[in-house]
Parts: C-alpha cells; structure tokens; sequence
C-alpha cells in the first residue's frame, strides 16, 4: 500500500486537499472537478443508475468535505475518494437487495427486451448485424450485475478506471493476492455469462 | 475439474505475473487446449466491456456537488450552534430559578422536601419503579384504596 509515501506528497490533487483542509475553499472545487467524472463513471459501471450515480457521487463529496478537519494524507486523494466511492457502491447493493429493489441483472421486469433469449431463436449471423450498440451495452451490463459485489468493484476499478492490482488493493484495503483472486474470479463470472453470446458471435 | 492453471489466466491477460512466472505459463499455455480456449474467452468478454455506453457525467454534477457538500454540511454546525444557544438560555434560566441549582439551603422547596417523613421521601425517590406497576394504569381501582380500611381487606388485591 501507498502509506504516507512520497507519491501522496508530491501527487497535486493531494496537495489541492491540503490546500482545502487549510482553509482554501476553491481548492475542493478544484477537487470536485477533477474526479466528478471518475467517482460519477465508477458508481454507474457499478450500479447501473444514473439516478443512484448521482445521489451516491453527491454522498462521496459530502463525505470528503466533512473530512476538512479530519484528514491526513496517509494516501493518494484518488486512492481515498475512490476507497469512499467504492464503499458506498458496496452499502448501495446490499441496502438495495434489502430493500429487495430491481436490481441489475432483474432489468427484464421493467419491460427492457431480454436480449439473450431473443438470439437464441434467431440466425446468429442476421441478427448479430441488427443488434444495435445499445442492446450490446444490455447484455453486458446485465452480465456485470451478476458479478459478486466485491468482484465487481475490482473489475469496474480495474477494466473502466485503469487501476493495477495494486492501486485496487490500496483502494479496497486489501492485499495484490486478494486482488488477483477478486479478478480473476470476476473474469470467470463475465466469461460465463457471456459465453452464449460470444459463441453466438452477438459480442 | 478444469485445468488448475486457469485460475492465473487473468492475471497472465492483466500482465500482472512476475517475469518468470509469466513465462512459466505462456509455455504452458501452448501446450494445454483448454487453458488456450479459456484464455480466448476470457479475453473477448473482457474486451465485451467496452460495449457499455460511455458514461456522461449529468450537467451541472460539480455545481449541486458542491452546493450539496457546503449546504449538508453547514447543518451539524447550525444544531451544534442553536444547541449551545439553547443550553446557555436554560442555564440562565436555571440559574435566575429560585430552588433550582446552587440554592441557600433555607430555599422554601428544599425546607419542603426536608418536611417529608421518611416514607414519604421513600414513595418520591421510587416513583419510577411504581410507575412500572400495572396498578397504576387502573386509576379507578387505585382511588378505592383511599376508602379502604385495612388494605389486607380489599378482596381485589389478590387478583391484582
């Protein structure tokens, strides 16, 4: 892990936190700049809602700028703001399958077309040409939602945010070893349940 | 059972193996069909990922962000500001309240309390453990006590 290494101290969005625990107001929303897109990308590839995007990206915020006071920085900000990010997405899924709320891979009840029972009854090559990008996106979205949620959060992390296994492992507290069996098990659920599709030459 | 080497296979695709052990199983890769049709698979669904839609983030995300952020936040500090407010008003009017706080010892409330029998201070200082009395939720029974001659007489008490 990252501790209090040089990196955090020479890394300027870190520096910019610092500056806002100091009292320099406009150096958070420098700071909100800089990763709206990342921590607003991460908990959509993870939860699949732009709507439950929004208001937990708005949580994330709320929290670091609670940190003013508190903070110390024994990381990179990125490695905390995605660490809170991802933490949010975990208590997101599990307040939701408490609430027993449509989740990901449960979209078929809300109307949308189910995609992978259609192009088994079809010719693949015919229907592989009519699929448009978006019931593409469907189908591997749905595939994503079956994912563990820890999986899942290492594989959004690594696959849409770029990060190694070791910035995964700082992030979620963890070690690379933990990462590696995360992924790897991850990449098998995906292969699964994209196997037919695959195979159907629809993906 | 599957080929126990499947296992390092994402990792193998991540370029997260160690040089040596990358190399270990690249060649074992050549030999082994199902590590090679797996690793096939792997990759194309993994490369599937990038048929999700590209994210937009909202318009307007970092101005209601920030807005929300100084707004949630400044709430704590208004509770703890009209707390202390609230607390500073109530010590003031303790303090103004005869009887209340550090009062003279002559104060007309204490010579009052002073002025109960011993088992009278007994009934004030357990009054919460009568309250939890189910007698006390039957008021009219209770106001019969007041006539009874001999509370050992009162044929209800053994029911109660």
């Amino acid at each position: 892990m990252n501790g209090g290494s040089p990196s955090s101290a020479a890394d300027p969005d870190t520096q910019l936190m610092r500056e806002f625990t100091a009292g320099n107001e406009e150096a958070f929303d420098r700071i909100v700049k800089n990763f709206e897109h990342r921590v607003y990308g991460t908990i959509y590839r993870y939860v699949g809602s732009r709507a439950a995007a929004e208001d937990c990206a708005q949580e994330v915020f709320l929290r670091l700028y609670r940190m003013k006071k508190t903070y110390k920085p024994t990381a990179r900000l990125s490695t905390l703001i995605y660490r809170i990010t991802t933490n949010l997405c975990l208590n997101f899924i599990r307040d939701e399958r408490r609430r027993r709320m449509v989740s990901l891979d449960d979209r078929k009840n809300d109307g949308s077309i189910a995609i992978g029972a259609l192009i088994r009854d079809e010719r693949a090559e015919d229907v592989s040409a009519a699929l448009e990008a978006r019931e593409r996106a469907e189908i591997v979205r749905r595939a994503l939602g079956r994912i563990l949620p820890r999986q899942r959060v290492a594989l959004v992390l690594h696959r849409f945010e770029g990060l190694s296994y070791a910035g995964i492992a700082d992030v979620m507290e963890t070690n690379v070893a933990a990462v590696k069996s995360l992924l790897s098990r991850a990449r098998a659920s995906l292969a699964e349940a994209l196997r037919a599709d695959i195979e159907a030459g629809n993906l | 059972m599957y080929c126990e080497e499947r296992d390092n296979l994402a990792a193998f695709l991540d370029g997260e193996l160690e040089p040596g052990e990358a190399e270990r199983l690249r060649r074992h890769i050549e030999g082994c069909a199902e590590c090679r049709e797996y690793l096939a698979l792997l990759k194309r669904s993994y490369d599937a990922l990038e048929y999700v839609e590209p994210v937009e983030v909202p318009e307007g995300l970092g101005t209601r962000v920030l807005a929300g952020a100084r707004k949630r936040s400044r709430v704590p500090m208004f509770a703890a500001a009209a707390g202390l407010v609230a607390a500073a008003l109530v010590f003031t009017w303790l303090s103004t309240k005869p009887g209340v706080g550090p009062a003279p010892v002559e104060d007309p409330q204490v010579a009052w309390a002073a002025g109960l029998t011993g088992e009278e201070q007994g009934v004030v200082e357990n009054m919460d453990i009568l309250e939890d009395y189910d007698i006390l939720s039957d008021l009219d029974l209770l106001a019969q006590y007041d006539t009874l001659a001999g509370f050992e007489e009162f044929p209800e008490i053994e029911a109660i």
